[in-house]
């Protein structure tokens, strides 16, 4: 589903990535844990196609990204901590603006299912900017789900929502056996929620194998290993 | 194409929502008629119209297309457009068409202002002709130099550097060819090629380079 | 090593060019004495010039390839240009004040060139505006090859527009064989002088980068 081979990525003489490859297979899960400043929302955002790579390339559904962004980039969706909502506009116009871009069907009724399901159908016609943070994030997960995307893309998504709302979440975020990428600072929640696990540190990989079969502790202990040295 | 069309339509929905730049720049425009009304006196305005029409357009232009990208700034959203399927070209194209009517818009209410200001007739169809070919200009060269100062130190400087130099040949043009038409001449030939070599430079330039103005 | 060769070529040239001026080519008969600046004015203007195109050439090269060293040359051109292009400026008030009697007319030449200067003022302070050494070379690559793209454009308005004075004609009926010598001979002069500066100039700016590299926090690999 998700292959990235050699990325390397320094902005100017500051290196971030140091050749990371990766591959996540259809519908699985992959959490990326890592310190600050280990590269982690850099290298979602090169595999979200929004930052180019200084060197490597990643392959989504066997589309080469350098050579077909566009074409890529119909199969993805990234959430950040930057939501990517227009603040004057309202929930709907925000909705109805990216279900033209990726030239959805159906829009009024998309828009309303995914409102429905996220929990946010009252404030439709409110702007934006009048929302609550949390509020904001769960508009930001229907906006990346509207062109029922394969590959989703999470930057420490469970910030700014409680534990509640991280599981009513995530079992709209998982429909349709799609493939997640999400980075977290949160171990005992990223290992639950996934089915592979990546250690990054100073821009490298320094672990990466199957949640299944590891306890937490021992990963707590790998953890702190790699990023002490 | 029709992505254009949808991001053109977005941008010109949000000027409506804040209201702030382009009434802010109109007010910009008449504020500098009224003291160039001061200190040079209605005779001699109406003398000068045009380099003053047009001294005062590339000033308000600089201010409004300095606005270009700043409702993609609060959330990023630029960040966000970049992982949508849509060609840096388009979004280029959607400001420029946005940026277009807005420019057009203070030009033409300004021509109004002017004319019952001063008693003298400047809405006339070849103004029209003038103003269509130089705004296309202002905003093409305007939308790139805007997207390059994004995310600049001193970034309010960088559009007046690069803007003023780069168009001297299409504001040379504008004020000689409205000054032709003020005086009932035909407008040369010549002098809109200029403003049409400039307009489609800038476009088919920005075309290329755009994408490298605004990547990560 | 060549560096020094082209050092030692660029003193004898700059030095016969000298000797040129001053003793063989004969005085022109309209202008005098002063007209001698002629054959420095002119290859000052194609220097800069040159150093604009290859500006121009370096960031098509570096948005294409992505690789520093274009910038490197790209900026390091440009700042030579821009110093060649206040030369020429200097040189045709000087030129300007015993002909025409003022220091500045804005004749075609004169003020294209003055929009010129302005151009490359703009990219070289923009880029010092830009921290971060890829997006700096990125758009000054972009300002690179726009601005070299407009510049015919300002020329040729330039030229239409009305100006007060007349457009000065330097020479009727070409240039006599020996000022046509001396004016070839300061070219080549200035321009082995100017790739001097260049390649010297590019090196600075690779070694600049290698010390801004090292001043990152060090990382094991």
């Amino acid at each position: 589903m998700v292959k990235a081979k050699g990325i390397r990525k320094s902005f100017g003489s500051k290196i971030v990535l140091r050749g990371i490859d990766l591959q996540v297979s259809e519908g699985e899960t992959l959490a990326i844990f890592g310190p600050n400043g280990a590269g982690k929302t850099t290298l979602l955002k090169i595999l979200a196609t929004a930052v180019k790579p200084s060197a490597g390339d990643v392959i989504i559904s066997d589309i080469p990204v350098k050579r077909e962004p566009l074409k890529a980039r119909r199969h993805l969706a990234l959430v950040t901590h930057q939501t990517y909502l227009y603040g004057q506009l309202t929930v709907r116009e925000n909705l109805d603006l990216y279900s033209r871009i990726y030239q959805v069907k159906d829009i009024p009724e998309r828009i309303t299912e995914l409102a429905e399901k996220l929990g946010f159908l009252e404030r439709l016609s409110d702007r934006a900017n009048t929302l609550s943070r949390g509020l904001k994030q769960r508009v930001s997960i229907a906006r990346a789900l509207l062109h029922k995307p394969r590959l989703l893309l999470l930057d420490e998504p469970e910030s700014g929502l409680d534990q509640e709302a991280i599981s009513r979440l995530w079992g709209i975020v998982k429909e349709d056996n799609r493939t997640i990428i999400l980075t977290t600072h949160n171990l005992e929640w990223g290992l639950a929620s996934s089915d592979k696990l990546a250690i990054l540190t100073r821009g490298n990989i320094k672990l990466l194998r199957e949640t299944a079969g590891i306890s937490e502790a021992e990963i707590k202990e790998l953890y702190s290993e790699f990023v002490k040295k | 194409m029709k992505q254009i069309l949808i991001l053109a339509k977005k941008d010109i929905l949000l000027e409506f929502r804040g209201k702030e730049i382009t009434f802010s720049v109109l007010i910009f425009a008449i504020l500098a008629l009224i003291i160039f009304n001061f200190s040079l006196g209605s005779e001699d305005i109406k003398r000068l119209a045009p380099g003053i029409l047009w001294a005062i357009f590339s000033f308000a232009g600089i201010l409004h297309m300095d606005h270009t990208f700043a409702p993609e700034k609060a959330d990023d959203t630029l960040e966000g457009l970049r992982t949508c399927p849509i060609a840096p070209e388009a979004i280029y194209f959607s400001k420029v068409l946005s940026g277009f009517f807005f420019m057009f818009a203070i030009e033409i209410i300004t021509f109004i202002i002017f004319s019952v200001l001063f008693n003298l007739n400047v809405l006339i169809p070849q103004i029209f002709l003038v103003s269509l070919l130089a705004t296309i200009g202002f905003v093409s060269a305007g939308t790139l130099f805007a997207a390059i100062a994004l995310n600049t130190r001193a970034q309010e400087l960088v559009l007046p550097l690069l803007f003023l130099p780069t168009a001297t040949p299409l504001i040379i043009a504008a004020v000689t060819t409205t000054t032709e038409a003020l005086s009932g001449k035909p407008l040369s030939v010549s002098w809109l090629g200029i403003m049409l070599a400039f307009d489609i430079l800038f476009l088919a330039v920005s075309y290329i380079v755009f994408e490298y103005a605004i990547e990560e | 090593m060549g560096k020094k060769i082209l050092a030692v070529l660029s003193a004898i040239l700059i030095i016969v060019s000298l000797c040129l001026i001053f003793i063989y080519v004969p005085t022109e008969a309209q202008m005098g004495v002063i007209q001698r600046i002629f054959y420095w004015h002119v290859p000052v203007a194609w220097v800069g010039l040159l150093a604009f195109f290859i500006t121009f050439i370096a960031s098509i090269l570096y948005l294409l390839k992505r690789e520093i060293k274009w910038d490197h040359l790209a900026s390091a051109a440009a700042e030579i240009g821009v110093i060649f292009t206040t030369l020429l400026l200097i040189t045709g008030s000087i030129w300007a004040k015993p002909i025409w009697g003022v220091w500045w007319t804005w004749d075609t030449r004169l003020t294209t060139s003055l929009i010129l200067w302005f151009i490359y003022i703009a990219y070289l302070i923009i880029r010092s505006y830009i921290v971060e050494n890829e997006r700096r070379a990125r758009i000054g690559a972009i300002i690179g090859i726009v601005g070299f793209l407009d510049v015919p454009i300002v020329a040729l308005a330039i030229n239409l527009w009305p100006t007060q004075h007349p457009s000065a004609v330097i020479f009727e009926g070409g240039l006599e064989p020996p000022m046509l010598l001396t004016l070839l001979v300061s070219i080549t002069a200035f321009t082995v002088f100017f790739a001097l500066l260049l390649i010297i100039r590019k090196e600075l700016k690779e070694i600049e980068y290698e010390v801004e590299g090292l001043k990152q926090p060090t990382e094991e690999e």
